[in-house]
């Protein structure tokens, strides 16, 4: 691991052409930049709203998202912690992809909820475990 | 009615609607004006202590942002205070480089409704 750290070193002039190259216009290396595998999809419901508001298309909900997820296109789920809301891992290589597929839910067409959409990918800083990886 | 062990939970939600915690998501996004030279000069050993807190079991999912900009992970944890504390160990975090939210998770509660109106909470 020593070693790794020149060898980072010496990378970097290579990924601040990269990033120039990137087209992200966000100033990050290319390298940093997963393959988008799943999109984190974290739903809160909007301000004002009740949670009987919530409750009265929770019957429907339930059934549209048992029927994503034996389509395989949910692959995680989960309850908020605070009850106010759920995270999903959506099978979904794109925001896009991910956002068409919950909006054909009952409480997003209900515009009920805040939705927040995250694409995420593997963990691209253990590429530098594998010097390999860079060749 | 807030209760001790849910201090966030608010009025109107009902106990039925809180899972017990199994996780805790906790997002970190770069802050405004941190350069990548920045995060770059602490990734060796943000690496190393990242793998061995999953390697330990405390990270149960690991992914980067589709950005470029953070990363994600699901930890091992009940409560947003452990997960802090693990997070806490991390160089990025003590560098205060990140900004970083925290939302435990647990079952998905209203999947109870397939259960039938006799399910009990």
């Amino acid at each position: 691991m020593r070693l790794m750290i020149p060898l980072l070193m010496a990378l970097l002039p290579a990924m601040s052409v990269a990033q120039a190259q990137s087209g992200a216009g966000s100033g990050l290396p290319s390298a940093a930049i997963p393959k988008t595998t799943a999109v984190l999809v974290i739903q809160t419901p909007k301000q004002g709203v009740t949670f009987q508001q919530v409750m009265a298309v929770i019957p429907d909900e339930i059934q549209a998202t048992v029927k994503l997820y034996l389509d395989g296109r949910i692959r995680e789920w989960y309850s908020r912690g605070n009850g106010k809301g759920v995270i999903f891992l959506v099978e979904a290589k794109t925001q896009d992809e991910a956002r068409a597929l919950m909006e054909t839910l009952p409480l997003a067409k209900a515009q009920l909820m805040d939705t927040e959409y995250i694409p995420v990918g593997p963990l691209m800083p253990l590429k530098m475990l594998n010097p390999g990886a860079f060749q | 009615m807030s209760q001790p062990t849910q201090p966030e939970t608010p009025s109107g939600v009902p106990s039925a609607a809180i899972p017990k915690v199994t996780g805790v998501f906790v997002i970190e996004t770069v802050k405004q004006g941190v350069k990548p030279q920045q995060i770059m000069a602490v990734i060796p050993q943000e690496i190393r202590t990242t793998t061995k807190l999953y390697l330990e079991g405390k990270i149960r999912e690991w992914y980067s942002r589709g950005d470029g900009k953070g990363i994600v992970f699901l930890l091992d944890a009940n409560t947003e205070a452990e997960a802090r504390a693990i997070m806490g160990t991390l160089p990025l975090a003590k560098e205060q480089l990140m900004d970083s939210q925290y939302i435990p998770v647990g079952p998905l509660m209203p999947l109870k409704a397939l259960l039938g109106a006799g399910a009990q909470p």
